[in-house]
């Protein structure tokens, strides 16, 4: 019933259950379609060039050895180790997203709720800011000198507690990749949810509320629904921004975790043996997972799109 | 209906200190001690050096006899044109779309995030290999990077100014400004982007951040911009390094901050503004 | 509620407009990249007349007034003593472009670079990317002054490059947090949990598979059997001794190593920066497990000063220029010639690894080292990286 409430309130006829259908582009029939293309042309001709050429050139060379076209270099990527590698990279955006995303999202409903401190909020967001975007070698710095071997806060837990940190919590590690990667993945998380909160009008708790519906049913029947797909949706770019991080975890693991993107690395940029197209053949592996995933992500956000026409 | 806007809120009353005021209170507070521990600890080590107390001495160190000023020249220049240029490139678009084919938005979107599929390590290889056959001399210049800058703050800078325009619902602020007699230019100008002021500043902030710490690129397309110098830097100099990188986050943080500080105030006030003008 | 309906004719009119500022925005981004394009186009190598003679080729030198170089850190086998020295005596500049860059980057930075003024004239690179250095036609021949007495598995037959330096693999101790290792089978004990570490990955690292060979001729294999490396790697990882780095002189210095394997000129490199954090380094050569490498510094191709770039490999194979390497620790590639004639100083010889160790020093071919690569690809992902 609340549901109902719900979409009357949008504007929209209520049928029970259903998803009311979109509403048609009422401006510009004639030619509508064809003003969509030239509108976003330029920015297709940007992406073309800068962006679906050097994939289509990546994918093109994973097909091709010395100049042959060539199924060798997919077919590696099925031997133990990279299986091994892409398993390990997948576990590890996988937890990443799915812890980061929990935090993030506790911290976007603190940034998106918040009235009072108000300097306390912007601080916390535009830290949040500059945080998502950390990473590489100075993330790995700082973290070392926090809870590595001689880190600050190693030393002070030892003094206090006697327990050594870092023994326990190895930065050069899964795990220790996995702590430090959340330190741009929950601020990441928060950034994008936050415009998901803004969403939920007012008008629509309001009149949920107006008509006795408990907090929890609200949450429940109105904000989950809403929210869900644009949540998953996050989850889905922080899997896939953990998935192709490539600086950070060299700068503390080096070799010693197992990833993909590092294995990358070691096939186009190295001092040893450099082979461009396996190297090729590695990313295309890595496009094929990650666009399995955003397509997920795709579907589910359709979803939601109807609701805030 | 009419009463909505009446209608109280089964929330505590703005002044009081209510259980989610201190719980929100209680959250920053976690989230702004585990942002900083790392920094502070990095600060300390690059600031300090053993029997020595707090020293510049790392830092200087490193920096004598370096080009450095002229790599952060360089980043900054790189961070002011890409963010000019996705900005450029994205409103126009997104604006366009939203009022006139909204059913492009879903081929647009989709694109939006592919850049998180590919990694900078895989767009070097590609873009080296399909420029040296098309354009061989566009990847020699520095510059050559702002266009792969855009394509990487992507993601994050359309979903913000995507965000911003939803959140105003443009085709009405048109149309009502539009039979006040305003032309299309006078709205965009006067009406739209200031409305869009919170997520302008998101999507620059944004886009700063992110080439203020590009490495991959960079130093795959041997750049020298100053993420690049700190990283070697940081291969021989360990606490310069820290020392360099705390300063920089540092500094990114405070003009962020002061940003947002400056546009939240004014946000709020037009927003209500258009709420209360829309329900009547 | 914001009515959703909305009169289509009062949008209709101002299309035009939209469009334009549309399409000019368009042009105007269009404009941008082909501004770039368009302006970064530059001449092609004005073709530098090359010198035939050691005369010529200075004088030539001087009129192109430097000499770019890639991927050569001033720490690294007291490279910065080089430039210092060469611009001293010549007036001619040597520029370091990318000092950390890998020996596939550079490659990568002759192939882009090609017609630039920007394209490096001499590349430092790993033995084992000669062949395909040559093979791609980026490099060119040159036979520098000293050629005949350089030996010859530290040079090309055809002149395609030498090698003006090597080193050897050693074991540095940071002995405030634990002793020195006396054989390789010390690094295994307990005591050493978290601290022993390989310069880089040997995957990418041209150091960390030496590291591997060494470990691997102490344990009865050879250069053409790496796999006793491999299998005491995997030990010391399954131990839980082994960490892995991504420099050695940061975690020496963060303390995220105490134990770590590298050339012995770059132990001598940290040592300024070491000492800022108070460490003092060990470091010895084990006795079984002597293994070396050279890295080759061939003349780039067309570059755009051919001269100056002859000119420096002249130098780097001189006197002088083996003098500088030594103090760097470095082993000039003439040693055995230079030290019989008493040219190298004593503090020179002092920086060396000892003579004896020296002697025992046999470089792998590239087929060895090819096959020893294939091997550590296919077995270090699992057996020591995912430990």
């Amino acid at each position: 019933m609340t549901t109902e409430i719900a979409g009357t309130v949008a504007g929209k006829a209520a049928v029970p259950g259903k998803v009311p259908p979109p509403a048609a582009p009422v401006v510009g029939r004639r030619g509508g379609s064809l003003a969509g293309w030239l509108g976003a042309l330029p920015f297709l001709l940007f992406l073309s060039v800068f962006l679906i050429a050097p994939i289509a050139t990546n994918i093109w060379t994973s097909f091709r050895v010395d100049g042959n076209f060539s199924l060798d270099p997919m077919a590696r990527l099925f031997e133990p180790q990279y299986r091994d590698a892409f398993i390990q990279t997948i576990n590890l955006s996988l937890l990443t997203a799915g812890v980061g995303g929990v935090l993030g999202l506790i911290l976007a409903w603190a940034l998106a709720t918040s009235t009072r401190p108000q300097w306390l909020r912007n601080l916390v967001l535009s830290f949040s800011a500059v945080a998502s975007q950390m990473g590489g070698v100075a993330l790995a710095f700082a973290f070392i000198a926090a809870i590595g071997v001689q880190g600050m806060v190693t030393h002070v837990v030892l003094a206090l507690t006697g327990w050594d940190l870092s023994a326990s919590i190895p930065l050069a590690s899964f795990w220790g990749l996995a702590l430090v990667y959340l330190y741009f993945q929950v601020p990441l998380m928060a950034i994008l949810m936050l415009p998901a909160f803004g969403s939920l009008k007012k008008q629509w708790s309001e009149a949920a509320y107006s008509l006795g519906a408990s907090r929890f049913r609200y949450l429940r029947d109105v904000a989950l629904p809403i929210m869900w797909p644009p949540i998953v949706g996050a989850l889905l770019l922080l899997f896939a921004n953990s998935f192709s991080a490539y600086a950070t975890a060299y700068a503390l693991a080096g070799g010693r975790v197992n990833l993909v993107p590092i294995l990358i690395g070691f096939f186009t940029s190295g001092n040893v043996m450099t082979d461009d197209s396996f190297a090729a053949a590695l990313v295309t592996g890595m496009i094929i997972i990650v666009v399995a995933a955003m397509g997920l992500r795709t579907m589910l956000e359709r979803r939601t799109n109807k609701w805030l026409r | 209906m009419v009463a909505l806007e009446t209608t109280a809120r089964p929330q505590a009353a703005p002044h009081r200190l209510t259980l989610r005021g201190s719980v929100q209170v209680a959250i920053f507070a976690v989230a702004l001690v585990l942002f900083f521990t790392p920094l502070v600890a990095s600060a300390v080590f690059g600031f300090t050096l053993p029997g020595k107390g707090l020293t510049l001495e790392p830092l200087t160190d490193a920096l004598q006899g370096t080009d450095f000023a002229a790599q952060l020249s360089s980043t900054l220049q790189l961070a002011l044109l890409s963010t000019l240029g996705s900005l450029l490139l994205l409103v126009p678009t997104l604006l366009f779309l939203h009022l006139k084919a909204p059913k492009m938005l879903r081929l647009t979107e989709w694109l939006s995030v592919v850049p998180y599929v590919v990694p900078a390590i895989a767009l070097v290889g590609g873009a080296n290999l399909f420029f040296r056959n098309v354009a061989p001399s566009f990847l020699v210049s520095t510059y050559s990077l702002v266009p792969f800058y855009m394509v990487l703050s992507l993601p994050l800078v359309y979903r913000t100014l995507d965000a911003g325009i939803r959140a105003l619902d443009v085709r009405t602020l048109f149309a009502a400004s539009a039979s006040l007699g305003a032309t299309p230019l006078q709205t965009l100008v006067r009406i739209i982007l200031p409305n869009m002021r919170p997520a302008l500043l998101g999507a620059s902030l944004l886009s700063c951040a992110l080439v203020l710490g590009e490495y991959a690129l960079a130093s795959l397309l041997l750049h020298s911009t100053f993420p690049v110098f700190m990283v070697q830097v940081g291969m021989n100099q360990p606490r310069a390094a820290a020392a360099l990188s705390f300063l920089t986050i540092l500094a990114t943080w405070l003009l962020l901050a002061a940003l947002s500080g400056a546009s939240a105030g004014r946000g709020r006030v037009k927003k209500t503004t258009i709420t209360k003008g829309g329900s009547r | 509620m914001i009515p959703s309906t909305v009169s289509t004719d009062v949008l209709s009119t101002p299309i035009n407009r939209r469009s334009m500022l549309r399409g000019a925005l368009g042009i105007a981004s269009l404009a941008m990249v082909g501004g770039s394009l368009a302006s970064c186009s530059s001449t092609p190598n004005a073709a530098a007349s090359l010198g035939q003679t050691a005369e010529e080729i200075l004088a030539g030198a001087k009129k192109e007034g430097m000499v770019q170089l890639i991927a050569t850190p001033a720490d690294w086998a007291n490279y910065g003593g080089q430039f210092a020295a060469f611009t001293k005596k010549y007036g001619i500049n040597a520029p370091v472009a990318t000092p950390d860059a890998s020996s596939a980057d550079e490659l990568t930075a002759v192939k882009n670079l090609k017609g630039q003024k920007t394209q490096p004239d001499v590349i430092d690179i790993g033995y084992s990317f000669t062949k395909k250095a040559s093979s791609q036609n980026l490099i060119t021949a040159y036979k520098p002054s000293n050629f005949d007495v350089i030996p010859a598995d530290l040079k090309d037959p055809d002149g395609m490059w030498v090698g003006a330096y090597y080193g050897v693999v050693q074991v540095g101790t940071n002995t405030s947090v634990v002793p020195a290792p006396k054989t390789w089978d010390d690094l295994l004990d307990p005591q050493y949990k978290g601290k022993v570490a390989l310069p880089g990955d040997p995957r990418k690292g041209a150091s960390s598979i030496a590291a591997v060979f060494a470990a691997a001729l102490a344990h009865g294999g050879s250069l053409d059997n790496i796999q006793p490396g491999i299998d005491f790697f995997e030990k010391l990882a399954k131990s839980g001794n082994l960490v892995s780095i991504t420099s050695p002189v940061s975690a020496l210095s963060t303390g995220q190593a105490a134990v770590v394997l590298d050339w012995n000129y770059n132990f001598l490199g940290m040592v300024g920066e070491l000492k800022k954090s108070g460490i003092t380094l060990e470091t010895k050569t084990f006795a079984e497990g002597v293994f070396g490498n050279y890295y080759a510094q061939p003349v780039v191709a067309g570059s755009p000063h051919p001269n100056s770039a002859r000119l420096w490999v002249d130098w780097l194979t001189s006197d002088e220029g083996s003098e500088l390497f030594a103090l760097g620790g470095g082993v000039p590639a003439r040693f055995v010639e230079l030290k019989a004639a008493g040219k190298l100083s004593a503090e020179a010889l002092a920086k060396l690894p000892d003579a004896d160790v020296i002697a025992k020093i046999k470089f792998p071919t590239i087929e060895q080292g090819d096959a020893a690569s294939k091997l550590i690809i296919d077995q270090w992902g699992l057996k020591v990286a995912a430990q």
